[in-house]
């Protein structure tokens, strides 16, 4: 257990080292772009902070106990790699640019000068892996995933995220499968930089046969991501947003706001290992391993 | 039991190695950096020529990267037009060299009236031999910031009057592969 604990914090730390390098791209970027550049991570980041957090409609009516590992794995469609650009009087988007996770820069000339966008990360598949601890009583079950802070250049990065999760099939007499609802918050903070605040509302059910359980859900989620960053002006600069050191601040909101998610689990005495797919505006996989009784 | 942990641990420490592998991704920035040469010639000579010396550490975004540059590629360079006196039509010749040294491109706009490049900028077509010239150029300023470039303009008028003045920019865009 101690392995897989110091796996989460590698994970961590090889994560947040990437998020403090997304300065260097934001600061190229004017606030009038910037929000159809993170757009996609918004909703990414989202949809992967709001996955992974049932594998069974099954809620213990005495107590409960599980620690889970999960882990997601974010297919970013092809549209949600580029867009088209907002530039100053003169110039013409002509080409797309790309977004957080799209690959190199545009450069347009004009009456100015050349304006540059930034480059994305060139990724297609964004991985993610939160690990969760649920404890559950009376048909209800709580669920609670935090990270400390972890200081990294200077910049504190953490994760907390709490459930709740309440049986409905106990209340509907020879009803022939489980089925419950759930709701979920998370916030997601790197300071200084970025904020993501997460929360889904879900109904799910399962069917246990034996050592295995099939299970399927929708979900309601949204996602609200704050990102500050500053502009390191360049008097040269073609783009008059761009002339002059300022702070950026903005909100924008992720566009997942429902899936469908169909999986199974397989149950090895105090062992648990599902997998699943969602499918929302981003398809997400995900798998966990869950030491539960 | 023993060897179901086992497996899982395997099956994570994989995933973990198939997530550090796309957090590498991270680790490299393909740097758009715009820089602008500024040449002003004035005068009654015709042709009438001028010149201006430029070190890319001039350029903020270029000095503040460069320690973390390992390669830079050229994108796109163009002529545009700041402001013109006196010249309806002419040719202009622009010619980027290394100071005191090689030159890289040269390219000439035929019976032109400049004014038209004020608000749409021309854009330089180079060859593939004038491209490896500027990759050469600019990956060895990397390791020796010592040359700089010169970037020269004549104006051959053909309908205009003198005196004649024209001020404008050769636009350059280059990709630095930034590392960290």
């Amino acid at each position: 257990m101690q392995k897989l604990l110091s796996f989460f914090v590698l994970f961590i730390l090889a994560t947040s080292t990437s998020f403090s390098q997304w300065e260097d791209r934001f600061e190229k970027i004017s606030e009038t772009n910037v929000k159809q550049y993170t757009q996609p991570f918004a909703t990414a980041f989202g949809t992967a902070m709001n996955s992974g957090a049932f594998h069974s409609a099954d809620v213990s009516d005495v107590f409960g106990f599980s620690l889970s590992f999960k882990g997601m794995y974010i297919f970013i469609p092809d549209k949600q790699l580029t867009f088209i650009p907002t530039l100053p009087s003169g110039y013409t988007a002509a080409q797309k640019t790309a977004t957080i996770f799209g690959n190199k820069g545009a450069t347009y000339a004009g009456p100015d000068g050349y304006i540059t966008t930034p480059p994305g990360i060139n990724i297609k598949q964004m991985p993610m892996a939160i690990p969760q601890i649920g404890l559950s009583l009376l048909n209800t079950e709580a669920l609670i995933r935090y990270i400390p802070d972890i200081d990294i250049e200077g910049k504190k990065l953490g994760l907390f995220g709490v459930g709740v999760k309440h049986s409905i099939s106990k209340y509907i007499p020879l009803i022939p499968v489980d089925v419950a609802v759930q709701v979920l918050y998370s916030k997601f903070k790197v300071t200084d930089l970025i904020e993501v605040k997460n929360l889904a509302f879900n109904a799910h059910t399962s069917k246990t046969f034996g050592v295995f359980t099939p299970y399927f859900g929708l979900q309601y989620e949204s996602t609200k991501l704050d990102l500050s960053y500053n502009i390191k002006g360049d008097p040269s600069s073609g783009d008059p947003l761009l002339r002059q050191d300022k702070d950026v601040s903005l909100s924008l909101d992720g566009e997942n706001s429902f899936r469908a998610t169909f999986g199974a689990a397989l149950k090895l005495a105090v062992f648990v290992i599902n997998a699943d797919a969602s499918f929302g505006s981003q398809i997400v996989l995900g798998g966990g391993i869950s030491f539960e009784f | 039991m023993k060897k179901i942990i086992i497996a899982l641990l395997i099956l994570f420490t994989v995933s973990f190695v198939i997530v550090n592998i796309n957090c590498n991704k991270f680790n490299t920035f393909p740097l758009n950096i715009p820089f602008s040469v500024n040449v002003e010639v004035e005068g009654s000579n015709n042709p009438v020529s001028s010149f201006t010396q430029y070190c890319l550490n001039q350029n903020r975004t270029f000095k503040n990267y460069a320690e973390k540059m390992k390669k830079i590629t050229f994108i796109e360079a163009a002529w545009r037009t700041d402001s013109v006196r006196n010249i309806t039509t002419g040719t202009v010749n622009v010619v980027v060299k290394i100071v005191g040294g090689d030159t890289l491109f040269q390219k000439t706009l035929n019976g032109t009236n400049p004014a038209t490049y004020k608000n749409m900028p021309y854009i330089l077509s180079l060859t593939a031999v004038e491209i490896q010239a500027l990759h050469n150029y600019f990956n060895a300023y990397l390791k020796n910031p010592n040359q700089c470039l010169e970037a020269s303009v004549a104006a051959t008028v053909t309908n205009g009057t003198p005196p004649y003045y024209l001020k404008g920019f050769v636009d350059l865009v280059v990709e630095a592969e930034t590392k960290f």
